[in-house]
């Protein structure tokens, strides 16, 4: 079975390259424009990754972030945060409500597929 | 009478007080001090009562009556305030040492020497008439006793064939310079002289009341009988105050006399200097005042009495004390009454020629020398010998100034009328005491000019006329003025008449004296000098005991070379004596080679303060300090530096204080700076997250792309879009950024010039074209054909018009979308609005979204995306033309941006 | 008896006082050529009011009575605001 990847994403350009790289390396993807729809995703199908923008509208990726890690049942979803913000504090903040990673834009293509790839990974062993 | 037998008892009374004094000082070297009590206190006090109230005020009573009253009242209403007055007088004097009223007055305005010297000026002319009185009524009062042949005729006899009030002046000369001038006293207390003054009261006191009692008594039956046959004879007019004149001179006299009794400088050297505990002054309070009562009871009678024995026979009133009981043949009593004559009249001689003789030596004459550099006085060894002549001389000088006054003035006038003379020359200090011990504001420069002044009114309109009365002086002085200027007459100045002579003579020299002292003392600052004194004496109180004012001194001095100085002045013994208690009292163990510090310092002033007063004292400590060799001169200007250290001070406090204000607002501005390094920060990673927006879709597509695999060739053709749209944001952002940066630096190049705006807005309309076709919007145009040119840059004008249009693109209706744009005249400018029929812009946001990076997320995604800036820019052009800009919604309810642009005319 | 503690003014009154009584006008009312008792009225006046005066200031100038002793030199002369 296929993991599942949700992208909060609210530039459309950045989406469908997102959407691309996912699909190629074999996840299952869907998008969310805004926090708030985001969590709604979340509650129809909880996916395995969430690369969470910290600048949506609506509700903002931090909220986002700690209302996943904040809930029990969600707890284990694993969150990147994916955001132009490059500030130390701004990372500093996403650590400590929980995020798993924290990856500024531009990035690499590889080197975030390698990280989904890893996480949901370490999950399965964890579960073995 | 004998003259012989009068000489001899005479010398025998003068041999008796001296043995008293000698007696006196014999116990204080005992430490058994005999005039240590309020007893002796009062009774020296009353060297208040002299020959003037021995024989001059039953003199003045013949005449006029009560009127000699209120030279006794003033005094009781003096003591009645003595808490306040006197008792702080004496708490000043002893803190500072003060050796005489010339030293407290001089210590008072800044230890300063000219106001010092001025006041012993004045002391010492003032007092002048006051020692004739003195000499002249005991030479009369000598020949009268001599002289009485019989009872009916008195008349003068000459027993030495030449002047007696010569001789009477060289001998109590001599007696004075004997009785005060024999070593120089460490401290300011002469013990045997006021042992023997408190005797010579109790002896005129006693002679006085036993005439008194003889005539009311003896010659009549008592009160009752005297003031019977005083009616009987016509002499009701002696019983009143003013049986015809006004009260103008009672009153004038009664102020005088109260001024005398503090100012007089002999009556504020025993009341003051004299004084060895202020809690005598409680007894002296009431007992001095009732002294006065009891010695004035008789003087009415012994007045009538005399009146009516040689009624029709020419007498001299003045000497009814002694006419009276040689009349009736009573030569005991008769020359009782003479020595208690002598007694009032010595003990005031001796008082104020020491007294003067003290303020002449001490602040005359010593300072005088001091800055004379070729007497080179520190260098010299034994001082003390020095100091006993200058004031052996002075005393010498005092009594014959007095007898030359006797010689001009006296002989034409009662001995009451002289007396007054020299109570309104004393009455000339009191706006400086007085102003000085309650007024923190007075001044030395308002002191001297209020001194100098009021002299110069009592010389002219007192002591002058009387020389012109007397002949030595033309008459016509009096009659028609200075140089016959009519309104310079000495007893009607400026034309001030229906006065008495005094009471015209109080208030002129008055007005001028409190009037110089008050206003010069306002004029100007006050020095640091003039403002420590002031507090000092103003502020005196119980803390204040024992602490002097010398705490400035610091100097290498050793106590050695300290204590050798000071017996140069006051004798080597007494020196040592005096170290010696210091150090027991200290408790600290001398060491002649140490330094001596402050404490000793002021110590040692303080010694030298009590023998040559405060100013010299100081110099001369001051000169120690500073070093063997240096010129007096430099050590005057000690004082002046340490006025400029209290002001130097002064000033560095003013600074701190500007300090604290500055660190204040350096606090202020550092925080406002970290508020805008805030503020920089967050604008910078706005930039940066914008920046990043762009780069991120560039950078993944490309890499997407570059590895090509599992890509059809429509997606390539999508992703390279996507890339080059991408990168015309940036390279759109960055231009924007940089345009911004430069308009809110100031350095934006602009190109000014008259302006057509319709044609403008024509212009960047036409550029837009393509894009409003495409998305198929309708576009409706309403500019008016005469609108005025505006100043304004033409490019940045067309930037606006573009910038907003976009705007309103993105956010018209899609599809069916339209914008209006009009431009008009309205006031005295351009009014441009664009208009969409979009969904509106909300109220809260209508300031907002002219902010930098204020992105709407509502537009439409076909749209080029927006950098955040371009409201922005608007909003620094505008501004920049002078106008203004702002949104609102327009009747559609799409969003409505508005701006104006006023004309190049206005 | 009680001290008033407010000994300034009673001393200023009493100065006033001395100053009215003893200055026209007041001085002319008794300043007559009258005998009463075989004395003049301005003698027995104003040797009775100074009299007066000096018994007013002997009693406000009498000591405390805890500081009797003649040593007791520490008893203030200047602003005695506490007698009591």
């Amino acid at each position: 079975m296929a993991y599942s990847v949700l992208v909060a994403e609210d530039e459309p350009n950045i989406v469908l390259s997102l959407q691309f790289i996912m699909k190629k390396a074999g996840l299952n993807v869907r998008v969310a424009e805004n926090g708030a729809q985001a969590v709604r995703e979340i509650e129809i199908e909880k996916p395995d990754v969430v690369l969470l923008d910290i600048m949506l509208p609506k509700q903002d990726g931090f909220s986002v972030c700690e209302t996943i890690k904040s809930n029990a049942e969600w707890a284990d979803i694993k969150v990147i945060m994916l955001t132009a913000k490059s500030r130390d504090e701004d990372r500093q903040r996403a650590m400590d409500l929980g995020a798993d990673d924290y990856i500024t834009k531009p990035f690499s293509t590889r080197e975030l597929v390698d990280r989904v790839l890893e996480l949901v990974n370490e999950d399965r062993i964890a579960d073995a | 009478m004998q003259g012989g037998l009068v000489v001899g008892v005479s010398f025998a009374y003068l041999g008796l007080l001296f043995a008293i004094a000698y007696y006196g000082e014999r116990r204080a070297a005992q430490g058994r001090s005999l005039v240590n009590n309020p007893y002796i206190y009062t009774l020296s006090i009353a060297v208040y009562c002299t020959s003037w109230t021995f024989y001059g005020s039953v003199g003045r009573a013949a005449k006029t009556g009560l009127d000699f009253l209120p030279i006794y009242l003033g005094p009781t209403l003096v003591f009645v305030v003595w808490s306040f007055v006197l008792a702080k007088i004496i708490r000043i004097c002893k803190i500072h040492r003060i050796t005489s009223i010339a030293d407290f007055i001089s210590t008072r305005y800044g230890k300063n020497f000219a106001l010092g010297s001025l006041v012993t000026i004045i002391a010492v002319i003032g007092t002048t008439p006051y020692i004739s009185l003195q000499l002249k009524s005991i030479a009369t009062s000598f020949n009268l006793i001599v002289g009485f042949k019989n009872t009916d005729f008195p008349t003068y006899g000459n027993p030495f064939g030449i002047d007696t009030t010569l001789v009477v002046a060289i001998a109590l000369a001599l007696f004075a310079i004997l009785f005060g001038t024999r070593h120089i006293e460490s401290s300011e207390h002469h013990e045997g002289l006021v042992a023997a003054i408190a005797f010579e009261s109790l002896i005129k006191l006693f002679a006085f009341l036993a005439v008194g009692f003889f005539v009311t008594f003896s010659v009549f039956d008592g009160f009752g009988d005297l003031f019977y046959q005083a009616m009987a004879h016509g002499l009701t007019h002696l019983f009143v105050v003013n049986h015809d004149q006004g009260y103008g001179q009672w009153v004038t006299m009664t102020i005088l006399s109260m001024a005398a009794i503090l100012f007089l400088p002999r009556q504020f050297y025993i009341t003051a200097v004299e004084n060895r505990d202020e809690i005598q002054l409680r007894t002296a309070a009431w007992l001095f005042p009732l002294y006065l009562l009891v010695i004035n009871i008789f003087v009415l009678p012994i007045a009538i009495g005399g009146k009516i024995s040689f009624a029709g026979l020419a007498s001299d009133a003045d000497m009814f004390v002694l006419t009276v009981p040689l009349h009736f043949d009573q030569t005991q009593l008769a020359l009782f009454a003479f020595i208690g004559g002598l007694s009032a009249a010595t003990s005031m001689v001796i008082v104020a020629s020491i007294a003067l003789s003290t303020m002449v030596c001490n602040n005359l004459v010593m300072p005088l020398l001091l800055r004379w550099e070729w007497v080179n006085l520190t260098e010299r060894g034994d001082l003390s010998a020095l100091l006993l002549n200058i004031r052996r001389a002075s005393i010498l000088i005092i009594l014959l100034l007095g007898y030359g006054y006797f010689r001009i003035a006296s002989e034409s006038y009662s001995l009451v009328t002289i007396g007054l003379v020299s109570f309104s020359a004393a009455a000339q200090f009191a706006p400086a005491i007085i102003g000085g011990i309650f007024w923190k504001g007075g001044s030395s420069r308002g002191a001297l000019t209020g001194l100098s002044l009021g002299f110069l009114v009592w010389l002219y309109t007192l002591l002058l006329p009387s020389f012109a009365q007397s002949g030595w002086l033309p008459i016509n002085f009096i009659s028609d003025g200075l140089f016959g200027i009519y309104s310079l007459k000495p007893y009607a100045l400026f034309g001030l008449e229906g006065f008495d002579s005094l009471s015209h003579s109080l208030f002129w020299s008055m007005l001028a004296n409190i009037g110089g002292y008050v206003v010069v003392s306002l004029w100007g600052d006050l020095s640091p000098i003039d403002r420590i004194q002031g507090s000092l004496f103003v502020d005196v109180s119980e803390e204040n005991l024992g602490q002097k004012d010398s705490q400035y001194w610091q100097g290498t001095a050793t106590i050695g070379s300290m204590q050798e100085l000071v017996g140069r002045f006051v004798g080597t013994e007494r020196a040592e004596k005096g170290f010696q208690a210091f150090a027991s009292d200290q408790n600290i163990v001398m060491n002649e080679n140490d330094i001596a510090d402050s404490k000793m310092l002021a110590h040692a002033e303080s010694v030298l303060s009590g023998a040559i007063g405060s100013a010299t004292a100081r110099v001369i400590i001051g000169s120690m300090i500073k070093g063997e060799n240096v010129s007096f001169n430099e050590v005057f200007q000690i004082l002046d530096e340490t006025t400029q250290v209290i002001e130097y001070s002064r000033m560095l406090e003013v600074k701190s204080t500007e300090l604290e204000e500055t660190s204040l607002k350096l606090q202020r501005a550092n925080k406002r700076l970290k508020e805008f390094d805030s503020l920089k920060d967050d604008f910078l990673s706005t930039i940066s997250h914008e920046l990043r927006t762009p780069l991120t879709s560039i950078r993944a597509f490309s890499e997407i792309l570059f590895d090509a695999d599992g890509t059809t060739h429509e997606e390539r053709q999508h992703f390279l879009g996507i890339i080059t749209k991408e990168s015309e944001r940036l390279t759109r952002l960055i231009d924007q950024i940089l345009d911004l940066a430069k308009m809110e630096a100031g350095r934006m190049n602009w190109t000014m010039s008259n302006v057509d705006p319709a044609s403008t807005i024509k212009e960047a309309l036409a550029t837009m074209d393509g894009l409003i076709k495409e998305r198929k919007i309708q576009l409706i145009v309403d500019l008016s054909d005469t609108i005025p040119e505006i100043r304004a840059d033409r490019d940045q004008l067309a930037q606006v018009v573009i910038n907003v249009v976009s705007n309103a693109i993105k956010f018209c209706k899609h599809p069916g979308g339209i914008i209006r744009v009009s431009a008009r005249s309205h006031l005295n400018g351009l009014l441009v609005s664009i208009s969409d029929n979009g969904s509106g812009v909300l109220p809260e946001h209508r300031d907002f979204i002219f902010e930098k990076f204020h992105q709407s997320r509502q537009g439409s995604n076909e749209m080029p995306v927006g950098t955040g800036l371009g409201l922005a820019i608007c909003r620094q052009i505008i501004t920049f033309f002078g106008g203004d800009i702002w949104a609102d919604n327009g009747k559609e309810g799409g969003a409505r941006i508005t701006f104006n642009i006023p004309f190049s005319s206005a | 008896m009680r001290r008033t503690g407010r000994k300034k003014e009673w001393t200023l009154a009493l100065f006033c006082v001395g100053i009215l009584v003893l200055f026209p006008p007041i001085v002319s009312i008794f300043d007559k050529p009258v005998l009463v008792m075989g004395l003049p009225i301005a003698y027995v006046v104003l040797f009775g009011f100074w009299g007066l005066v000096i018994a007013a200031v002997a009693y406000g100038a009498r000591r405390k009575a805890s500081t009797d002793d003649p040593g007791a030199s520490s008893d203030s002369l200047i602003d005695k605001q506490s007698d009591s």
